[in-house]
Order: C-alpha cells, then sequence, then structure tokens
C-alpha cells in the first residue's frame, strides 16, 4: 500500500475540471479543490470522473441529511407520529444522539389513511428509516427530524 | 521600551487531543499564557423551533478564577462576553456552517493563566480543536496581537504590555495630541489570505495601523506550519492506531 496523503484544512489538492470533481470533506473555490478536513487523501474513481475525497481518521463528525439511512429507536408513541432517537447513519454509530420523529404519513408508502401507529410500533423497537426533511413546522420540544420508515 | 519593535512571533506551544472527553481540543502556551480549547459533537440547539440553514457556533471564553493578578468571578463578566463573541465571529469564517444546518457546534475556551495575548491565542487553539473534531473548515485560522505604544511595536504582548500599550499618552510634553497606542487582534485564513476578524483597542493613526496589520498578517502566517504539524501529527498517530485496532 502507498503511504497516504494527509492533509490539513484549507490545503489546496488539485485543479477543478472535468476529470476531477469534489467529493465529500472537499469544497470547490475558484477553480481548486480545498480540503476542509484534518485526514487522509482518496481518490475514488468512478466511471472515468476522479472523485477527489478527504476522510477523517480519528472520530467521523456526521450529522443526519435528507436522504440518510438511520437506525433509529422508538421512544415515544401518540396518534400521529413516534418520536425516536437517531443511533446510526448509515453504517457508523453515533456519540451522540440525535431526536427524530415519524409521522403517519410517512409510516407505510401505499394507504397511508389507514396507517395506526400503535399497530406498528412499540417503544423500544429499531426501526430503519431515511430522513425525509428537517422539519420547518415548530414542534412543542423543538425542532425535529422526520424521517420515513424504510423496509 | 521606546521605539521597541518586536515582530518576530515567540515560542509557541500546541498540543492537540488533551481533553479525553471532548471531540476535538488543543492546549496553546505562549510566554506564560496557557489556554485549553475543548471542542464538542453538533448537537441539537434545545427549545429551537425555526429552522436555519447554518450551523451556529457556540463559544464560551472564560478565564480561570486563578488565571489573571486578580481573582476573576465564575460568572462571566463584560469582558470574557466580549471575547467570546470576538471568538465566535473569528470563527465563524472559518467553519463550513452549511455542513450542519441547524446544529450547534460548542466551543469553550478555558485561559489557565493569563500573560497576554490569549485572545489570539485562544483563535488559533480553537482552530486545530475544530479541526481535530473533524468539523469541516475551509481553511485553517491562526491569530495574532500586536500592541502599539507611539513608535513601540510588540507582538505577542505580555500582560504587563497590554496594560501599558492602552493607556493614553501625550506625544510630548507640550502637546495636547494623544500618540498612538492600542492592541490588534487579527485573525487570518492562511490558504486565501483572507482576515476573518480584526479587533482593535485604543486608538491609532492610519499609517501605524497600516504597518501593524502588515506585521500581523506575517505573525499569523508563521504560526501556521505549527498548526499544520500538529494536525499531522494528530493523523499520523490515528492512522497508527486505526492500523493497529
Amino acid at each position: 500500500m502507498t503511504k497516504p496523503l494527509i492533509c490539513v484544512p484549507g490545503q489546496r489538492l488539485c485543479i477543478l475540471d472535468k476529470i476531477h470533481e469534489s467529493g465529500q470533506g472537499t469544497y470547490e473555490r475558484q477553480g481548486y479543490i480545498y480540503s476542509s478536513l484534518a485526514g487522509i487523501v482518496d481518490v475514488v474513481d468512478k466511471e472515468g470522473v476522479k472523485v477527489v475525497e478527504v476522510r477523517s481518521t480519528g472520530e467521523q463528525t456526521l450529522v443526519p441529511t435528507q436522504g440518510d439511512i438511520v437506525t433509529a429507536q422508538v421512544t415515544i408513541l401518540t396518534q400521529d407520529f413516534c418520536k425516536c432517537v437517531i443511533k446510526c447513519i448509515g453504517n457508523t454509530v453515533l456519540s451522540r444522539t440525535y431526536r427524530g420523529m415519524l409521522r403517519r404519513e410517512d409510516v407505510c408508502a401505499t394507504d397511508k389513511d389507514h396507517v395506526q401507529i400503535y399497530k406498528s410500533y412499540r417503544p423500544g423497537d429499531v426501526i430503519l428509516a431515511r430522513v425525509v426533511s428537517f422539519s420547518e413546522f415548530s414542534f412543542s420540544k423543538g425542532n425535529a427530524l422526520t424521517i420515513n420508515s424504510y423496509q | 521600551m521606546e521605539g521597541k519593535q518586536r515582530s518576530n512571533v515567540k515560542f509557541v506551544f500546541l498540543k492537540c487531543g488533551v481533553v479525553s472527553q471532548a471531540k476535538g481540543s488543543a492546549y496553546f502556551e505562549v510566554d506564560n499564557t496557557k489556554l485549553i480549547v475543548s471542542v464538542y459533537d453538533p448537537r441539537e440547539i434545545p427549545k429551537k423551533t425555526d429552522y436555519s440553514s447554518k450551523g451556529e457556533l457556540f463559544c464560551i471564553f472564560k478565564y480561570a478564577p486563578f488565571s489573571c493578578p486578580n481573582r476573576r468571578a465564575h460568572q462571566p463578566d463584560a469582558d470574557e462576553k466580549q471575547h467570546s463573541a470576538i471568538v465566535k465571529r473569528a470563527l465563524e469564517s472559518a467553519v463550513c456552517r452549511h455542513e450542519f444546518p441547524n446544529f450547534q457546534v460548542d466551543v469553550y475556551i478555558l485561559v489557565l493563566e493569563n500573560d497576554g495575548s490569549a485572545l489570539s491565542g485562544a483563535i488559533t487553539a480553537a482552530g486545530i480543536a475544530l479541526a481535530q473534531a473533524g468539523i469541516p473548515m475551509y481553511d485553517t485560522i491562526t491569530a495574532a496581537t500586536l500592541a502599539i505604544q507611539g513608535t513601540t511595536k510588540l507582538l505577542d504582548p505580555t500582560l504587563e504590555e497590554e496594560t501599558l500599550c492602552t493607556v493614553a499618552t501625550h506625544k510630548s510634553d507640550t502637546e495636547i495630541d494623544y500618540d498612538s497606542h492600542g492592541i490588534i487582534v487579527l485573525a487570518m485564513l492562511s490558504t486565501h489570505e483572507q482576515i476573518s476578524e480584526f479587533y482593535q483597542l485604543g486608538n491609532l493613526d492610519l499609517e501605524t495601523l497600516n504597518e501593524s496589520v502588515n506585521i500581523l498578517m506575517n505573525a499569523a502566517k508563521d504560526i501556521v506550519p505549527l498548526v499544520e504539524k500538529c494536525l499531522v501529527d494528530y493523523v499520523t498517530k490515528t492512522l497508527k492506531s486505526n492500523a493497529e485496532s
């Protein structure tokens, strides 16, 4: 294995052109790709395009974003939604959990009107879900993520 | 000390990963000034109901009760609140805040011993701690302090020098005008050569200010290799421990 390329935030990695694309842990500015993390450079070949990525070596810092598949545990049930705590994002176990909310409409893709939260989940269930959006509506206990159950 | 110039960076000691509970941390030492910065994971902002597309930075700058010649109270005083705001402003332009929307990153700065230039040290150390915590950043951030009294310019002043430079003195016994005096703290993003924070205390004329900014920019650039080395060491260390496990 070749010696890993170490980089620090703000380090210019390469030029941004048709065959080089900025991936995770990098950003583009004025035609160049810069690193935004301290870690090792990883170049992934994707259909002829080289995606430049930087992976941090220590514990990763992750926040849930739209479309992420998360593992969550159900905590509270109500008629219209259930609340849960997000424990993993993808394959990464989080050191700090995030709150999430699963609405009745999002439980099932079909037959949305007849879904009953009580019959679908029980407190303590571990579910796999996809983050639908960061809710913009206010919620009695602050902001929560809306997630979609995923089977 | 009339006319004295000191524009080379003093010996600085940097170390990251000093607080085991924190996600990222850094220890900074220049002269007798010692401080610790700890950074914690992004977390949900309590009691927040609206959505913000950019993440928040929550900075607390605290002098330990025993850090100054006079004992400091536990409650943050006006000085500490202002310093917190300055650090926050300096760091905001260095952190990719859009990468953690609606979340908050906590940055705690504790000054263990204050012998001047604590604010600039705090910004530099916070930059390292954030990078170690894996918070995406546009650039490494470094800062420097310059104290000015008349023609005297002192880089990284001690507490005594800082105090002397905040006092207004007349240009001569016959003139009423005050001499240039004051303290400047400047934070810079090195790769992009952007100044992210400029904080000035006192009264300076334009010429002095221009000179000072140049001195400070060079000083901030001089610390960059140290910061980079600190981070590279950290990465190699974690790489090694990852390979072993």
